[in-house]
C-alpha cells in the first residue's frame, strides 16, 4: 500500500503545502524521529542521527508535535514527548524509579561518588546488580512485579527501548544514559514534596 | 627538659639523619608512646646506630619531637617541623580564623606603635617598625596562601575518600572546613570585617608617614615598600579565599545534592515499605497516543499524510497487533470513491466508519489526510470541535470533517 500511495502523495505535494500553511513535510528525518518520540523513546546524543535530526530542527519539531497534542521537551542533552494535559504517571516510570533508587543508595554505600558512577561509561554487570543481592531490595522488586531475573531483564529491555539505559544483553553489560536524569529529578522532587507535606504536619500539631 | 641551643644546620642536619622515621610521624599526626616510638626507631635504624634510647632523647634535645599533655604521655612532631614538612609536601593544613584574627591583631599593634613613633618624631623608632611591619605582612601572605593550600588539599582528600566517608559523613567535613575557615576568613577580609578595616588603617598610617620623613631616603624607601606589601596583602588574602573557596564550593554542592538524592531514596523505599506504592510520584510516559487513544486531528493536514512513507506503522497508534496488508480499504482510490459517493453534509469519518467494519485509528488517520489533500475538490468542511469516534471498541476523539455544510447542531 505504502508504494501505491507514495507517487499519489508526490503528486499532490503542491495541494499539500498549501493545506499545510508551511513546508511541513521538508524537516529531515521526521519519519524515524517521529516514530522514536511516539513509542516513547528518549533521544539523546548516544541515539547518534536522531538526535542530529531533532537538534538542528528543534523549532520545526515543536511546532509540529503540538499540532499533534505533544509538547517536545529538551532537557540537557537528550529530548522526549509530552502529552499536553496529561499528568498521570504509569507503572512502568515508577519500576524505573525504584530500579534506579536501588542503584543510588547502592552507589552510596560503597561510598563511590555518586553520580559520577551512576553515569560512568564504565557502566554495570547485570549479573552483579545489587537488585537482588539483599531481601529488602529483593522486596522492593517484588513490590514493583520484579521478582526474577528475567523479568529485570525485560525491564531492561524497556529501558534500553526508552533510551534511558545502553543495554547488551549479551556482554552483561549495562550503563545510564543521560534521559535517566528524569529520575534523579524525580525523587528530589518527591523528597521535596515530602519534606513540605512534614512541614504542614509540624504546622497543623 | 634543659633548654639546648643547636645551630639551624645541626637541627637540619639532624631533620635528614632520622627524615625517614620523623616523616612516619608527620602522617601518624596522633603520635606515639614513648614504647611504641622506641619500637619503631629500633625497627628502623642501622645495626650501627646508637642505641634507640640515645636516639629518642637526641630528637627531644633537638626538639624534633615533643611530648602531648595526655594521661599517657604521646610523642608527636614539633610543630615548626611539622609545618616545615607541610610546606615541603605542598600539604599545608588550613588555618583557623583565630590565627588570622591574631595577624589583624598584630597590625593594629604596629600602626599604633607606628603613630607613637610619627609623635615622637623618631626616625629609628619609625625605621625598626616599618621592617617588623614587612616581616609581618610576609607572614600574613604566607599564612594565607598556607590557608589556600591547606583547603584545597582538604578538598583533595574529600574527593579521593580514602578514608571510606558517607555521604553525609563528606558533606559534614565540608561544612566544617566552610564554616570553620572559610566563613570567618570572608567576613574578616570583606571591606567592613576586622581585616578590611586594618589594611584601611595601614593604607592610611603609611602616607601620613611617607609625607612626614619625605626627606629621609631610605625611610621613603620603605613607606613606598610598604605601601606596595599592603596592596599585595590585600589582593593576595582575596585571592586565596577565592582560590580556596572555588575548590571547595562545588563539591559543598554536590555533595549536598548528592546526600538529598539519598534521603530521597529513603522517603521512596519509606512508601514502598508502608505500601504506599500507588501514592508514589511518577511521570507520564509510554506509548503515549494507544494509552490516551486521542487523535489531535487538528494538526493532520500535511503532517499526517508523510505517514504514508513509514514502512511500519508507528507501534503507538495501532489498536492492534495485526501487520498492515495491502488489503486494507482505504487507499487514495477508495478514499475519493467514498467521497464522491457520500450523500452531501455527511460526516466523513462515520461515513468510513460505517463502509468498512473494523477500521483501524491509523487507517482512519491515512484517510483523513488524503480527505484533507483533496478537499478542495470535493468540498470538504473541517470543524475543530471534538466528536468521539468508535473505533474497536474503543472511543476516540478527534475533528468533525464534513462533505458539504455541516448540518447545525
Amino acid at each position: 500500500m505504502t508504494d501505491k500511495l507514495m507517487p499519489e502523495f508526490i503528486g499532490s505535494s503542491a495541494d499539500a503545502v498549501d493545506l499545510a500553511g508551511s513546508s511541513v513535510f521538508d524537516i529531515p528525518g521526521k519519519v524515524e524521529v517521529f516514530q522514536a518520540l511516539v513509542s516513547g523513546m528518549h533521544i539523546s546524543l548516544q541515539s547518534g542521527e536522531l538526535f542530529h535530526y531533532l537538534n538542528n530542527h528543534t523549532d520545526d519539531y515543536k511546532t509540529e508535535l503540538a499540532t499533534l497534542g505533544y509538547e517536545l521537551i529538551h532537557e540537557l542533552d537528550y529530548y522526549y514527548l509530552q502529552p499536553f494535559d496529561d499528568e498521570r504517571s504509569n507503572e512502568y516510570s515508577k519500576r524505573c524509579l525504584v530500579f534506579i533508587t536501588i542503584i543510588i543508595e547502592s552507589i552510596a554505600n560503597n561510598s563511590q561518588d555518586l553520580v559520577e558512577r551512576f553515569f560512568s561509561e564504565q557502566g554495570f554487570e547485570c549479573d552483579q546488580l545489587p537488585h537482588f543481592a539483599t531481601e529488602r531490595y529483593r522486596n522492593y522488586m517484588q513490590n514493583m512485579e520484579v521478582g526474577e531475573d528475567r523479568q529485570l531483564r525485560a525491564l531492561l529491555n524497556n529501558m534500553h527501548r526508552s533510551g534511558f539505559i545502553e543495554y547488551r544483553e549479551e556482554e552483561n553489560f549495562m550503563r545510564f544514559l543521560t534521559p535517566s536524569h528524569r529520575f534523579l529529578t524525580l525523587s528530589l522532587e518527591i523528597l521535596e514534596q515530602h519534606n513540605k507535606q512534614n512541614a504542614v504536619n509540624e504546622a497543623q500539631q | 627538659m634543659a633548654f639546648r641551643y643547636y645551630k639551624p644546620k645541626d637541627r637540619i642536619n639532624k631533620l635528614n639523619d632520622y627524615f625517614e622515621l620523623l616523616d612516619v610521624l608527620f602522617h601518624y599526626d596522633t603520635g606515639f608512646t614513648e614504647t611504641e616510638f622506641l619500637a619503631k626507631i629500633h625497627a628502623s635504624k642501622s645495626s650501627a646506630a646508637p642505641a634507640s634510647e640515645y636516639i629518642f632523647q637526641q630528637l627531644l634535645n633537638y626538639r624534633l619531637i615533643e611530648e602531648t599533655n595526655d594521661f599517657v604521655p604521646r610523642y608527636i612532631l614539633s610543630l615548626a617541623y611539622r609545618e616545615f614538612l607541610e610546606y615541603l609536601y605542598q600539604e599545608s593544613q588550613p588555618v583557623n580564623s583565630a590565627i588570622i584574627q591574631g595577624y589583624v591583631t598584630t597590625l593594629e599593634n604596629r600602626i599604633h606603635d607606628l603613630k607613637k613613633a610619627y609623635d615622637e618624631n623618631s626616625e629609628a623608632l619609625t625605621l625598626r617598625f616599618l621592617k617588623r611591619l614587612e616581616r609581618e605582612t610576609n607572614n600574613i601572605v604566607q599564612t594565607s596562601s598556607r590557608n589556600r593550600l591547606g583547603v584545597i588539599s582538604e578538598v583533595r582528600r574529600l574527593k579521593l575518600n580514602d578514608d571510606n566517608l558517607s555521604y553525609k559523613e563528606r558533606l559534614s567535613e565540608a561544612n566544617r572546613l566552610w564554616d570553620e575557615y572559610l566563613e570567618p576568613l570572608r567576613e574578616m577580609i570583606s571591606p567592613q570585617g576586622s581585616f578590611g578595616l586594618i589594611i584601611d588603617q595601614l593604607k592610611q598610617i603609611l602616607e601620613v608617614g611617607e609625607a612626614k620623613f619625605n626627606g629621609q631616603t631610605k625611610l621613603r624607601q620603605l613607606f613606598k615598600q610598604g605601601r606596595a606589601k599592603r596592596i599585595q596583602l590585600n589582593e593576595q588574602t582575596r585571592l586565596d579565599l577565592n582560590e580556596a573557596q572555588q575548590e571547595l564550593m562545588p563539591l559543598r554542592e554536590k555533595l549536598a545534592q548528592e546526600s538529598r538524592l539519598m534521603d530521597a531514596a529513603g522517603v521512596i523505599f519509606g512508601q514502598l515499605e508502608q505500601g504506599k506504592l500507588a501514592e508514589l510520584p511518577a511521570f507520564p510516559y509510554g506509548r503515549i497516543l494507544r494509552r490516551e487513544r486521542h487523535i489531535g486531528l487538528a494538526g493532520l493536514r500535511g503532517y499526517m499524510a508523510e505517514l504514508w512513507a513509514l514502512t511500519t506503522e508507528p507501534e503507538s497508534i495501532l489498536l492492534t497487533s495485526k501487520a498492515n496488508t495491502d488489503a486494507a480499504p482505504l487507499e487514495t482510490e477508495s478514499v475519493l470513491r467514498h467521497l464522491k459517493e457520500m450523500p452531501a453534509n455527511s460526516n466523513v469519518i462515520d461515513y468510513f466508519i460505517e463502509q468498512h467494519h473494523n477500521l483501524t485509528a491509523n487507517e482512519i488517520l491515512r484517510a483523513v489526510s488524503i480527505v484533507c489533500l483533496h478537499q478542495q475538490d470535493h468540498d470538504i468542511q473541517i470543524r475543530h470541535e471534538q466528536q468521539n469516534y468508535q473505533l474497536a471498541g474503543q472511543t476516540w476523539r478527534g475533528i468533525s470533517i464534513y462533505k458539504g455544510e455541516a448540518p447545525n447542531d
